[in-house]
């Protein structure tokens, strides 16, 4: 994977250790584990949409499947966690298929919708409170010509699962044997440990023959196919692996929390996932990273401003977008560059 | 010499507009074979219905005796046949190495799970691609731009860069659309020696070209097109004497006198 990145890991995994170390407020480390989370699904992004130049508006209904499928199997069932987290990634890998076949034939915009589309879907389903699936499930009796009343109580025990629009709490933390993970100290080296670890592997599939065919496709998708690139299975492939690691974060996220609702997995949050990738940076895995920090950091150290931090929030966006559109870490790799340019001629 | 590819009445219709009408004809193995004719002629739209970029409305691509006129282009390239493009289509972002090695994917097999976790087979399949990819950059004369953003490269290198790129996919067949299209005359002769170098490896070229001289030098057969119809097929030499040929490039004349002093190299 290079020189270059080998050192970043190093580096980066002294401050994984370091910081809890350093930072022993806990509101920081809170802070810090969500951007963890983050980051998780960001990594996927930027494979996604950094490297194979495929966009989704839809990364927060995957978070959300790991996140109720950990939570409801865990909760509900008495399920282990690390089941529950499995079973989650499983799940997601199927939804992802059966959505990315048709959804990657599109392009741009209307990629856009359609991923924005099945976010939404996602978000109305763990909506959907008791009543809700009451109804769907007589409406479809009838359809079907069952009963209306006895699919109803068959399928009674599953409805409302979800909670609906209140969510549920109950979910048991992470736990390996007789440890729990309890303190925002272990908490955050079980996030960014999760980070460092896909963040190796992100680099790793980028450096290979996959990554390279992403890139291709990204770069001259017609060339990439008559350089023998079958692009179809290489995009729903990358959609897929962005599924699961939304997947892993979600499963973390219902764990940490121990309390999941909708409100959390909203379109809103989709859109926030594809600002933190384009504020470090789509070109570089690194900049998932990064602009996860940036984007959880910002708002918190803009309450400073009360009132007014939703606005100062926007410029900041609006100044990163106009003066950095390469990102923070694209910016800073620009800098590097032509300082040992210079030195050199 | 055995008949290596071969196109039987292709048509293609664009709206209406016939850009081929049928086409047939045989590239040789081991030859040089080049297509000339005015702009708009259906060169290009030829090279995209061998390379599997168009379905012709009509008409057969036979390949080492195999039909492939419904092939994907993906497929096209793993059956032997790479292609360069007029209009540049280099991998954005990516070195010139990367560039070549992007050719390699298909010679290779490791999966997802195997590149993320770089397992044994995916670390093979890496040294493979590097060999291989690197012996093409020296075929092309390119390694010192290795390691270069392949688009910020002079214009002639990335012209050559399409090529090494294709060669990579070890083709029998490489589809050269106008390789020599910008490039000055010592450009051009580098070009030239590739080409040799390249039929001397045993793979056959199929050159679309509008330098004349280029096409002259090298060519061992020479089809000309016009208007997506084929109006003469055959040696360079028997090429420059055909009337239609001349009359295609110059116009027809009255006097006749144009035909007797020009040559297609005027046209050029």
């Amino acid at each position: 994977m290079g020189r270059g990145n080998l050192v970043a890991l190093i580096v980066f995994g002294i401050i994984i250790l370091v910081f809890p170390l350093v930072f022993t407020n806990p509101y920081y480390l809170r802070v810090m584990n969500f951007a963890g989370i983050f980051a998780i699904i960001c990594i996927g992004l930027s494979l996604l949409l950094g490297y194979a130049g495929q966009i989704s508006i839809g990364q927060a209904g995957f978070f959300a499947i790991g996140a109720y499928t950990s939570g409801i199997l865990t909760a509900k069932f008495g399920f282990n966690v690390w089941s529950g987290i499995f079973i989650g990634i499983g799940i997601n890998c199927v939804v992802a298929v059966i959505v990315g076949i048709p959804t990657l034939k599109l392009r741009g915009h209307y990629l856009a919708m359609a991923t924005l589309g099945i976010g939404e879907i996602i978000h109305i389903v763990a909506l959907a409170d008791m009543e809700d699936f009451t109804k769907l499930w007589r409406s479809l009796g009838e359809a079907l010509g069952y009963s209306p009343s006895a699919l109803a109580a068959a399928v009674q025990p599953y409805a409302g699962l979800t909670g609906g629009p209140s969510g549920f709490p109950g979910i048991p933390t992470l736990s390996l044997g007789p440890w729990e993970a309890t303190t925002p100290e272990q908490w955050f080296y079980i996030t960014w440990g999760v980070v460092f670890v896909f963040l190796v592997l992100a680099l790793n599939l980028i450096h290979s023959r996959i990554g390279r065919a992403l890139r291709a496709i990204h770069g001259n998708e017609e060339a990439a196919r008559a350089m023998g690139v079958n692009t179809p299975p290489l995009k729903v492939g990358v959609f897929v692996v962005s599924a699961a690691m939304a997947s892993v974060a979600g499963s973390l996220y219902a764990h940490y929390v121990k309390f999941i609702s909708p409100e959390s997995f909203s379109i809103n949050e989709s859109i926030h996932f594809v600002v933190m990738v384009a504020v470090g940076g789509m070109m570089n895995v690194w900049g998932a990273v990064v602009g996860t920090i940036i984007m959880t950091i910002l708002p918190e150290s803009l309450r400073f401003f009360h009132d007014y931090d939703i606005l100062m929030y926007g410029l900041v966006l609006l100044l990163i977008m106009m003066f950095m559109p390469e990102g923070v870490v694209g910016l800073a790799q620009r800098l590097y560059a032509s300082t040992k340019s210079n030195r050199s001629g | 010499m055995a008949t290596i590819l071969s196109v039987e009445g292709v048509f293609v219709n664009f709206g209406g507009v016939m850009a081929v009408a049928n086409m047939s004809g045989d590239v040789a193995e081991q030859s040089i074979t080049s297509i000339i004719g005015p702009n708009g002629a259906g060169k290009t739209t030829l090279i995209n219905v061998i390379a599997g970029a168009i379905i012709p409305t009509d008409g057969r691509v036979i390949f080492k005796g195999q039909d492939i006129t419904n092939l994907p282009p993906h497929r096209v390239a793993e059956s032997g046949i790479a292609r360069t493009y007029q209009n540049l289509r280099l991998f954005k972002h990516m070195t010139t190495f990367e560039n070549v090695m992007v050719a390699r994917h298909i010679k290779t097999r490791s999966g997802f799970f195997s590149c993320a976790l770089k397992l044994p087979l995916s670390r093979k399949d890496e040294k493979a691609i590097r060999e291989k990819a690197w012996e093409c950059l020296e075929f092309a004369g390119l390694t010192q731009w290795a390691n270069m953003d392949a688009l910020s490269m002079p214009f002639g290198r990335q012209r050559i860069l399409e090529i090494a790129r294709a060669l990579a996919l070890e083709p029998a067949v490489v589809l050269l659309d106008e390789p020599a299209g910008g490039l000055n005359p010592q450009e051009t002769e580098t070009l030239a020696e590739l080409i040799h170098k390249i039929r001397s490896r045993g793979i056959t070229v199929l050159l679309i070209e509008h330098d004349m001289s280029l096409v002259m030098n090298i060519s061992d057969r020479i089809m000309v097109l016009n208007y997506g119809r084929k109006i003469a097929e055959g040696p360079p030499a028997e090429i420059q004497r055909n009337h239609d040929v001349i009359e295609a490039y110059l116009g027809k004349s009255t006097s006749g006198a144009a035909q007797q002093t020009s040559r297609p190299e005027a046209a050029g």
